[in-house]
């Protein structure tokens, strides 16, 4: 997977539209920042390199990690997008201030891929300089959205992202979720059919996300892999 | 079983459940996941999906589509709504139904990609040329957006008229988890008037040009008598915690989210405000909105808009009480605060 070996290997999230990408790279990216013990998956245990956030979602018109610049600077995170100006621009420019923080292989890079193989688009550019630097591509998956809701779909959304990317899924992330209205039995369900796609693609779960709320309320027990507590960044304004 | 959708996804599938056998439509931001979802889905169900050159195109086609008897939906935001217009005006007057949806977006103009509500005018008072009037729906969430879909492809059968469905952006864009109806077939129900081939039967023509006044009078007359029709069955509102209100806001769609959870505080600190929301925008809800104006002592219009749903209000009202109003612009989206601030300075 990896060709080179690279101090602090790329962090990437991919996923479909809505899997939930977004807010996983933001509370991913704050927990290395918050000392490196909260991330899971992370090969290395060191929160004393800066950590910097690459937001490459140029399809996304909304909720999108460049809207999270100071609250992610609050949190110690640099965040570098594609357009300073023009946030809510929807043709945003790709600079030249990505490869930079890409070659930066004394921080500890999250890249947060903007979804489905349109998204991915956008990494393709990189991939020799990612490759060169050395990555982990988690694939964000919720079973409650459309088109990853069978394995089928899910291998498809893979395969059309690895080619769109030029680079390759490392392992899933668990992300099941019915925002507001999940019930315990949601995430555990819903686990449960991913770690069989998972068994049936021949692929590992880095980690299972979970709202900060059911992270402390549910026994981590019924998982085998690590979590992170979900502390969502995208509030709707009646909430 | 619920699945997380986001609006402008759940609008497709919608359609989809509906039976919807035809969509056009082209890329606009916020509504561009129409377009995405249903390339995805319509081929492998063998229905047709078609990216036009431009709205103009999309709404044509729809016209096409709607004159064979098919179920056609297109969907656009404010920009392409406006140059959808004249073909609009054509199918009213053709008597053919379609499905159409705008989730607006920060105008006038080019304007943003903002969630806002500045195309109230323009959807409830016609839009384009000559005298009509379209059923206008505006839900205020996901699910909503879902039950209002599915219900337009009927009303626009029953009707034999375009029904429309407004949203913002943000409705376009949240995530919320929904439940669908079952999957229909493409629906054919019997439409006599569709084209559909004249063997052994009187040919058909569907058109808005009638060269003889007295025949476009007729034409317009049961347009109108279609229109009253409308009118007298299609009222939809709803309210929340009117039980006593001596204020009342009136906000549809996200607004009227927004306004809900500023009602809700408000009576948490004893004040008696409660929230009507009207759904059908046309036929607005006059004459409920009425008996309530006798009963409150003042009303707040709350709109993502400099004001327009508010002469509506002052219509039904009769200015028989004090209306304010509270609109942000631009895609400027208030907060509950905001709105609870408002509340606040007019009950004092």
């Amino acid at each position: 997977m990896t060709e080179a070996r690279a101090v602090y290997p790329l962090v990437l999230f991919a996923g479909r539209f809505g899997s939930g990408k977004t807010e996983v790279a933001l509370n991913y990216a704050r927990s290395l920042a918050e000392g490196g013990t909260a991330a899971p998956g992370m090969a290395r245990d060191d929160g004393s390199a800066p950590v910097v956030l690459i937001d490459l979602d140029i399809v996304t018109p909304y909720f999108r990690s460049r809207e999270m610049a100071e609250q992610l600077a609050q949190h110690g995170v640099e965040l570098v997008a594609p357009s300073i100006i023009g946030q809510h621009l929807d043709t945003p420019a790709i600079t030249p201030q990505i490869l930079g923080a890409i070659e930066r292989e004394d921080r500890q890079v999250v890249l947060d891929v903007g979804g489905d193989k349109q998204g991915a688009r956008a990494l393709g550019q990189y991939s020799q300089a990612i490759r060169r630097r050395g990555y982990v591509m988690h694939f964000v998956v919720n079973p409650y959205r459309p088109f990853t809701s069978t394995v089928v779909g899910l291998a498809e959304s893979i395969s059309e992202i690895e080619a769109s990317s030029r680079l390759q899924v490392t392992d899933l992330v668990s992300n099941p979720n019915l925002i507001g209205e999940t019930r315990a039995g949601d995430i555990l369900q819903g686990h449960a059919k991913i770690e069989t796609y998972a068994q049936q693609l021949g692929m590992p779960i880095a980690f299972v996300c979970l709202e900060r709320g059911w992270a402390d309320r549910l026994d981590s027990s019924p998982f085998s892999q690590p979590t992170l507590a979900l502390d969502r960044s995208f509030v709707q304004p009646w909430e | 079983m619920k699945v997380l959708m986001k609006g402008n996804e759940a609008i497709g599938e919608a359609a989809i459940r509906a039976g919807c056998d035809a969509y056009f439509g082209y890329p606009i931001t916020p509504q561009t996941e129409v377009l995405e979802y249903m390339s995805r889905r319509m081929p492998k169900l063998g229905r047709a999906f078609v990216q036009a050159e431009s709205e103009l195109g999309a709404i044509n086609m729809v016209y096409g589509a709607a004159c064979t008897g098919t179920r056609v939906m297109t969907t656009t935001s404010s920009p392409g709504y406006s140059l959808m217009q004249e073909a609009v005006s054509y199918i009213a007057l053709s008597f053919v139904p379609c499905v159409i949806v705008n989730i607006m977006r920060g105008g006038p103009g080019l304007g943003n990609i903002q969630p806002a509500q500045g195309d109230y005018f323009q959807m409830t008072k016609g839009g384009g040329h000559g005298d009509y009037h379209l059923l206008v729906l505006a839900p205020a969430t996901v699910q909503e957006m879902v039950d209002l879909i599915v219900e337009a492809f009927d009303l626009a059968d029953k009707y034999r008229q375009p029904v429309t469905v407004i949203a913002d952006g943000l409705i376009g864009q949240i995530m919320e988890p929904v439940a669908f109806p079952e999957l229909k077939a493409p629906q054919r129900p019997e439409r006599p008037w569709a084209l559909t081939g004249a063997k052994g039967r009187e040919k058909n023509i569907i058109t808005s040009l009638y060269l003889g006044a007295e025949r476009l009078e007729q034409e317009n007359i049961r347009l109108q008598a279609t229109i009253r029709q409308i009118e007298e069955n299609e009222v939809r509102y709803t309210e929340y915690m009117m039980e006593g209100a001596e204020l009342v806001v009136v906000a549809y769609g996200t607004a009227g989210r927004i306004v809900q959870t500023a009602v809700k505080q408000a009576r948490e600190e004893g004040i008696a405000v409660g929230l009507f929301r009207p759904i059908s925008m046309f036929p607005f809800p006059y004459a409920r909105l009425k008996e309530i104006a006798s009963t409150a002592q003042q009303i707040l219009v709350v709109e993502l808009s400099a004001g327009q749903m508010i002469e509506d209000v002052r219509l039904a009202s009769c200015d028989q009480l004090p209306i304010s109003f509270f609109g942000k612009m631009g895609g400027v989206v208030p907060l509950p605060d905001d709105v609870l601030a408002e509340i606040k300075k007019l009950v004092k």
